[in-house]
Formats: structure tokens, C-alpha cells, sequence
């Protein structure tokens, strides 16, 4: 989960989690967007971290990103910030990024500062 | 104020879309379907009606394109033909399953090989199974109103699918009769303007049109099977709408001649009606007992009401422009399970006529009620199951 | 009911007129008519037939006229020995010529001439809707007008009025 949703007005695809009943959904092959059945990110080894200081915000990332799953975050302080609950960890961000601003961490490291930061923030058990 | 003009079925069913204000046009022309969308570009024009005409590059992008339409909210409408609704085929089911209440008129035509651009009834019936409700027009007056209601079908909340309203080719679609048109007021007052959620825009980001695999298919398409049937019903509360604020009259999803004392009856659907109540009428005046059952609305199937027109009748006969190569007339198979469904035991007989614009002759309709005075009396073995009107020989034996 | 069975060739305007008698005939309440060409592909020039069938009661039958009450012929050439097998009992035919012919059942009118005098072109097909008159029981000159007038296109609906007047005062002039 990125920070940059909240307070923003953003539109970030979330797993639903509550159950659906074929009547809430199969009158017509439309439902309101911004809503995931299932995350996708189970599988990525490494993660991508955007260096908020050294990003131009040339947006080449957001534009390469073969899952959509670098997002706009229409602020001041960086451009760009990386959806976990798509993020295959493919690296292609790393790859295209002409500033040296993405580095690949390992997931499980990541993971850990997660935990860390969602417990500096009293959400430790939902983590 | 209506107004009384002198229609061929085409300019009529034009007339009728002029009148159900579409936002979104998108056709292809194609004989005997050309002159509706001739009619409708002059009207958009002219200024006479305010939609956005998309002269597409085929059929298949012109259903593309109006359900591109229906699903930004748009009321949208398209008109085709024998091969051209073939081609449309793989769309016919995007529409449906999206549920997207778009209107087309099929000129009712044969399909190849070999070429032909006459009317029969094979291209509409060889796609029945595609999730469109399909309405079989018998005059011009009727294609008229049928484009009105048709939108007001298919839009009902309960019902939300796709309409296909069928005129027989040249019969319908190239013969002149007078036509009560509607005034745009009237109009107005039975349809209003079309309103759903089935859409998207930025404002109402909605995934649309997308995946359901083995989990959840299934329920989707109980709901297009369950919403078709409920539309039967739909369909008396439009037409008792339209008689209140239009002031015609239409009889449901069939139109029963007769049939309550009826001893031999032919089913029949489309153009081919009127003359088969000629007949018939000619024959009840000389004391024969027999009706006439036209067939309106072939999806959804109206089999308590074939049931209830025949069920007290000695033999039945389904006339139609089609066949369904090794098996028998799409519409005989159709009225046949209604019948068994029922426990229904009158003995039917198929004719298969018209085929590539053959004339059906008063003659020939003669010849089917004298078959099914045989087919009641001691003679049934004697006419077969089906029978191919104005060719002498049969076939064999199967 | 009555039914007309016009012969003409392409762009003679054998279907207008078909349609113009149909609509004329509907001006009243109470009427029913049909109005249709020989179906198919079109060319300038080559025969084509046209029906419209009048009656009091809707028409069921829209099969092409195996027989008419009235049977019009728009070019002369069109007209031929064998004619009667498509002319119902007590029937009438009505060809666009100069000539007479030593027939009874055959009206004549020089359909090419007056529409060459009134309209500048021969297209003798309002011209010959008006000699329809008399053979036609409830026409009047002002149903046929009131067609013309709704469904003829407007640049030649004066034109074409004055080919029907033509026609109507030449007949009465014959009468007298």
C-alpha cells in the first residue's frame, strides 16, 4: 500500500474483500472501477524504490511500466510511487530510469520496513 | 399531430428512428437495407434529427461502434442485412452480454451461396441463440412502431438487451402503404430519453465489458436467459404504453387469428401473415374452421402462448423462410419444443417457402390448409414432416 | 380490389406513378393500398413492371399482380400481342401512344407528347396517372394533386400538376 492514496483523491485498485453476491454483479458486465478480486504481486522477488531525491520526474518509468503499476502521485514532493499490489518486480523501471533513481531491494527486507512503518503508525497486526 | 404518409417499410422504420431521438447512428448499407440509412443520413442532415451518423467501413464495426456508443450512455442504433448480420454475428453477443439495449433493423434477406439479395428469414433465424430479443414486423405501420417500442423494451430496467426488429425484404422493406407517423410530442410522451448505469465516464470511472471466467460465467448468463424471458411481459406493459399514448393497439408476442375454434391452424411470422389471413378468411367463409397464429416475438420465446392459440386445434403448420440444413425450419423446432414442453399432442407439419424471394402464392397457402385438413383427418401419414413449397420432388425418404 | 400493373422502362417513372395512385387512392379514410416495384436491381432503360393494388380492406397479399384490372404500359415497344394473359376479366389497358388501336379494352394517350409540351421531357408517368381517372372508380383530380404534392419532390410538383390539368382538360374536351 502506497501513501500517496490518501488525502489525494486518487483512484488505487484495491483487493475488495467483502463477499459479492451474483446479483451485485451479474446484471451487466459493469462494475465501479478501482477494485482488485485478487493481488497480483505474490510472485515479485524484488521491489522497486523510487529515491525521492534524485527523481526528475521524467515519467519514462510510469510511461515503460508493462503493468501500469507505477502511478502519478500529483504532488510537490515526487512524481511517481510504485503499486505493490501490482508490481511484478520485473525491473524495467530500474532499467529505464536515466537518473539512477530506482534501485530493486529485496522483498523480504522490504517487507520488514513495511511491518516497521505500518507499527510506527499503530497498524502492526493489519501488516 | 400524426401525420398519414405513403411508406415503403424502410422509410417507415426511418420514421420511426426519427422519432426515438438514437444520439449514436453507425451502418453499412446493404441491400434490401439501404434505404433506412439513406433516410436517417439525410435526416441528421437536414437538422432533423440531432444524432452523431457514423458512416462505418463495415458491418462488424457498425455494431462495434454502437455498442462503443450504448456503453458511454448513448441511445444507439444500426440496420443490416443477410451477410452483413452475419458479419456482425461476433458482436451480437458483446451487445447482449453487456447488456447494452441497442436497436437494429434486419432487412430480412437470403444468404449465400449462391448469391441472393431477396427477402427469406435465414439470417435472423440462424442467430437466434445470440442474446438478442427478435420481433418480426408484418406492414409498415407496424415497423414503425415497433422502433419506438422496441427502444422502450429494451431499455426497461427488467429487461436490458438488444433488439433486433426484422422486415422482410422487399415485401416490407420496398413496399409503399400508408403509415400513421407519430408526431415528435407523442413520440416523446411513450419513449423517454434513455437512462442507465450500465455506462462509463470520468466522472463514473466503471470497468466495463470485462473477463468472468468458470466462477462467476455462469451467473451472467442465467441473468440474459432469465431478463429475455421476463421480457414477455414487458412487452404487453410497452404495448398497452404505446396504445395509451400513441392510441394503436398491438396484441402481445402473438397475433392469434381465429385460433379459439380453430380445427387446422398455420403459424406463420412476418409479411407472409396478411395474406395467409386472406386465405384464411376466404376459407372460414366456406365454413372451414381454421386460424391463423402470426408469431411476433420469436425471442423470447413465446411457447405458453403458441400453447395456448393451438393447443385445441387438429393439426398445425409452420410456415417460414428458412430451413436449418438437416434438421428442418428453425421456427418449426422452436414451436414443436413449446408444444412438447406443454404436453401438447397436436400433430405439426412444417413448410419451408419464400426461400431466396420465391413468391408464396395464395395457391400455395391453399395447398398447406387442404395438408392439414389431411393431417386432421385419416390422411397424416400422407403429408411428411416437412415439405418444400413449389418444388415437385421431395427427396427421399428420411 | 383493384389492381394496376404498370410496364415501363427504367427511368420512365413507372414506380412514381405507382406509388402516386396508391397514395391518391388513400387520401380517404377507409382505404388500403399497396404499391411496389418488380423487385431487384435497376437499370436505365431495361423493362421493369411496378403494382399498386387499391382496395377498402388491408391487403394481405403482397405478391406481384398476376392479373390487373388496369394494365398500363409507359412505352409502346413494351406493349404486345399476348397482352390479355395478364388482364383480369372486364379489364382495361392504358398504352402511351400516338396511335389507336381496334380494340376496345385499349385507352390511348399520348403521354410522351404532353409531358415533352408541359415538362420540356418525355417522362409520361403523371400523364398517364391522370388518364388513370376515369378508368379508375374513386380518383379525383384533387387526390391525385394532393399525391403529388406529398410525394413528389418540390421542384417538379407544379410541373407535374400541370401535365395532370393537361390530360383532364383534353379528356373533357373529347367528352364534350
Amino acid at each position: 500500500m502506497s501513501d500517496y492514496s490518501e488525502g489525494k483523491g486518487l483512484r488505487i485498485p484495491r483487493l475488495r474483500t467483502d463477499a459479492l453476491e451474483p446479483g451485485d454483479y451479474a446484471d451487466s458486465t459493469c462494475f465501479p472501477a478501482g477494485w482488485l478480486a485478487e493481488t497480483n504481486a505474490g510472485w515479485r522477488l524484488k521491489r522497486p524504490v523510487i529515491d525521492a531525491e534524485t527523481c526528475a520526474g521524467c515519467l519514462q518509468c510510469y510511461l515503460y511500466c508493462p503493468d501500469g503499476a507505477i502511478r502519478k502521485t500529483h504532488t510537490d514532493d515526487v512524481a511517481v510511487f510504485v503499486d505493490v499490489d501490482f508490481c511484478k518486480g520485473c525491473g524495467i523501471c530500474k532499467t529505464v530510469c536515466a537518473f539512477g533513481s530506482i534501485s530493486m531491494v529485496d522483498e523480504g527486507e522490504a517487507k520488514k520496513t513495511d511491518a516497521a512503518r505500518a507499527a510506527a503508525r499503530g497498524e502492526g497486526e493489519r501488516a | 399531430m400524426s401525420e398519414k404518409k405513403f411508406l415503403s417499410g424502410d422509410e417507415a422504420f426511418a420514421e420511426g428512428v426519427r422519432l426515438a431521438r438514437p444520439q449514436v447512428i453507425s451502418a453499412y448499407p446493404i441491400t434490401p437495407q439501404t434505404v433506412v440509412v439513406e433516410r436517417l443520413s439525410e435526416m441528421v442532415e437536414r437538422g432533423d434529427l440531432d444524432a452523431d451518423y457514423l458512416h462505418v467501413e463495415s458491418e462488424h464495426s457498425a455494431l462495434s461502434a454502437a455498442i462503443g456508443a450504448a456503453a458511454a450512455g448513448a441511445r444507439a442504433f444500426t440496420a443490416t442485412s443477410s451477410q452483413g448480420l452475419l458479419y456482425m454475428a461476433e458482436c451480437l453477443t458483446y451487445a447482449a452480454g453487456g447488456r447494452f439495449p441497442i436497436v437494429m433493423m434486419n432487412a430480412n434477406r437470403s444468404t449465400c451461396l449462391p448469391w441472393n439479395i431477396y427477402g427469406d428469414q435465414r439470417d435472423s433465424l440462424s442467430l437466434l441463440d445470440h442474446g438478442w430479443i427478435q420481433v418480426y414486423a408484418e406492414n409498415a405501420q407496424e415497423a414503425l412502431d415497433l422502433a419506438l417500442m422496441a427502444y422502450r423494451l429494451g431499455e426497461d430496467a427488467r429487461v436490458r438487451t438488444p433488439v433486433m426488429v426484422c422486415l422482410d425484404g422487399f415485401a416490407l422493406t420496398h413496399t409503399y402503404e400508408t403509415v400513421d407517423v407519430p408526431s415528435p410530442a407523442e413520440a416523446d410522451a411513450f419513449l423517454p430519453p434513455y437512462e442507465t448505469s450500465n455506462r462509463f465516464d470520468f466522472e463514473h470511472p466503471v470497468s466495463i465489458g470485462y473477463t468472468a471466467g468458470p466462477a462467476y460465467n455462469r451467473y451472467y448468463k442465467q441473468r440474459e436467459h432469465l431478463d429475455m424471458l421476463a421480457a414477455a411481459q414487458v412487452v404487453d406493459e410497452v404495448e398497452g404504453e404505446f396504445a395509451r399514448t400513441i392510441g394503436r393497439a398491438y396484441p402481445g408476442v402473438v397475433d392469434a387469428w381465429h385460433c379459439e375454434d380453430a380445427e387446422e391452424i398455420v403459424v406463420t411470422l412476418g409479411s407472409i401473415a396478411g395474406e395467409v389471413r386472406d386465405v384464411a378468411s376466404r376459407l372460414r367463409a366456406a365454413g372451414r374452421k381454421v386460424g391463423v397464429l402470426r408469431i411476433r416475438y420469436l425471442r423470447p420465446l413465446p411457447g405458453p402462448e403458441i400453447v395456448a392459440a393451438v393447443s385445441g386445434a387438429r393439426a398445425v403448420a409452420v410456415l417460414e423462410k428458412d430451413v436449418s440444413f438437416g434438421a428442418e425450419g428453425t421456427v418449426f423446432t422452436n414451436v414443436n419444443s413449446a408444444l412438447h414442453r406443454a404436453g401438447c399432442p397436436v400433430p405439426t407439419r412444417n413448410f419451408i417457402g419464400g426461400l431466396g424471394g420465391d413468391d408464396i402464392t395464395e395457391g400455395q397457402v391453399m395447398q398447406i390448409f387442404d395438408a392439414l385438413h389431411q393431417v386432421a383427418g385419416s390422411d397424416a401419414a400422407r403429408v411428411p414432416d416437412v415439405t418444400f413449397l413449389n418444388i415437385a420432388d421431395q427427396g427421399g425418404e428420411r | 380490389m383493384i389492381e394496376v400493373i404498370w410496364h415501363g422502362r427504367g427511368g420512365q417513372g413507372a414506380f412514381t406513378a405507382a406509388r402516386l395512385l396508391g397514395a391518391a387512392w388513400c387520401a380517404e379514410d377507409g382505404r388500403y393500398a399497396l404499391a411496389f416495384p418488380s423487385f431487384g436491381p435497376e437499370r436505365r432503360g431495361a423493362p421493369m413492371r411496378a403494382f399498386t393494388k387499391l382496395s377498402t380492406a388491408p391487403v394481405g397479399d403482397r405478391s406481384a399482380s398476376a392479373r390487373g384490372n388496369v394494365v398500363v404500359y409507359l412505352d409502346e415497344t413494351l406493349f404486345a400481342p399476348g397482352f390479355e394473359a395478364e388482364l383480369a376479366s372486364g379489364g382495361t389497358v392504358l398504352v402511351n401512344s400516338e396511335r389507336a388501336f381496334d380494340d376496345a379494352r385499349v385507352h390511348v394517350i399520348d403521354a410522351n407528347g404532353i409531358s415533352q409540351a408541359v415538362l420540356g421531357r418525355a417522362i409520361p408517368n403523371t400523364a398517364l396517372l391522370a388518364a388513370l381517372l376515369p378508368l379508375v372508380p374513386g380518383l379525383s383530380r384533387e387526390s391525385l394533386v394532393a399525391a403529388v404534392r406529398s410525394n413528389m419532390p418540390a421542384r417538379l410538383q407544379d410541373k407535374n400538376i400541370a401535365v395532370i390539368d393537361t390530360v383532364l382538360a383534353a379528356r373533357e374536351g373529347e367528352a364534350l
